[in-house]
């Protein structure tokens, strides 16, 4: 991710008249942060994600990815895993960002999103709690007109099953194809926990 | 006894909802499979609902017998009316006893061949049968 020519490749993948439709950024060994990125690549990597022709974006594995990054995007299908991992297991997942500052007012028109809720975006009662007895409205939520939703859970309690149902209720009127997927990772740790200390 | 909304998801709203699918899987260990049965057995279905997709696939330990037979019940009474059903399974998963198979419509073999006569035992139950051996391993 270093390399300095990576950001003058990705500028070359669109222009004003051509572009790229689908991009992929899997970053699949070491803990890459989007801070850490040169100043250059996240400025190549914003005006790829701003191309008016780019529909389809899978960021895997660049960590705290900021929600800024998407406002007034056109991208239509977003994959976006392990965004922001937890710590441990079995801790909380991951929350929407608190701060209306950074409430998305010019939302993708996402129509597919594949997700395994490291990165989220604030629903429309998220934001509604945050902006309860401001002046300011209610954002759209760039979850409204999804038709497709995949949602892949470590576990399935309480709390992820609450952020799951916040994100359906966003979508309740478009959505026509819903993929649940139960991952099982947390007891796949236990066991190598356990394995580990009595090897 | 009813569990809390805050227990499963509740589908019936999503007015236009065609597809669901649902895909368990792990090669190490068993996922908790209860909130996937309350999600299938105590959220009211959507009308529009055709598809229901369940792909189950565990190699590490097998799925507890209760487990499947609460699906089963699920899937008999209360999504009959719904036309296709695609039930991927690993039967692995199934070998302490018989696989209830009248809707089995694809079947990924890994290891247990020896399910394979009762499952082409039940072919004239099921509108579609897809077997997908995908791999043999000897015993």
């Amino acid at each position: 991710m270093s390399n300095e020519c990576l950001p003058a490749i990705i500028d070359l993948l669109h222009g004003s008249d051509y572009g790229i439709e689908v991009f992929d950024l899997s970053i699949l060994k070491g803990e890459i942060t989007w801070e850490g990125l040169s100043m250059d690549l996240k400025q190549s990597l914003d005006r790829l994600f701003h191309s008016p022709r780019l529909k389809s974006l899978l960021v895997e594995g660049c960590r705290r990815l900021p929600l800024s990054a998407f406002e007034g995007t056109k991208i239509q299908e977003f994959q976006l895993i392990s965004i922001n991992p937890r710590p441990l297991f079995w801790g909380p997942p991951t929350q929407p960002t608190p701060d209306p500052e950074e409430f998305l007012f010019n939302p993708p028109p996402l129509e597919r999103f594949s997700t395994d809720l490291t990165f989220v975006f604030p629903t429309s009662q998220w934001m509604r709690s945050i902006l309860d007895g401001s002046d300011t409205a209610v954002p759209p939520s760039p979850l409204a007109n999804l038709r497709y939703l995949k949602i892949s859970f470590e576990t399935l309690n309480s709390i992820w099953v609450f952020m799951a149902q916040e994100v359906l209720d966003d979508c309740l009127k478009s959505l026509n194809h819903l993929e649940i997927c139960i991952l099982g990772k947390i007891l796949f740790f236990l066991r190598r926990m356990h394995s580990f200390f009595n090897f | 006894m009813r569990p809390s909304t805050h227990d499963y998801l509740r589908l019936g709203d999503c007015r236009r909802l065609t597809k669901l699918a649902v895909r368990a899987e792990c090669h190490h260990s068993r996922p908790r499979l209860g909130p996937l049965i309350q999600t299938l057995s105590f959220s009211s279905i959507p009308t529009t609902l055709n598809t229901l997709a369940i792909h189950l696939s565990f190699t590490g330990n097998l799925v507890k017998l209760g487990d499947w037979a609460a699906i089963d019940v699920i899937l008999t009474t209360k999504y009959s009316s719904v036309s296709h059903m695609d039930i991927n399974l690993l039967p692995r998963s199934f070998s302490q006893g018989p696989v209830p198979t009248g809707y089995i419509t694809s079947v990924h073999s890994l290891l247990a061949t020896d399910l394979l006569p009762s499952l082409v035992s039940s072919a004239s139950e099921t509108r579609q049968i897809r077997f997908d051996i995908i791999a043999s391993q000897p015993r």
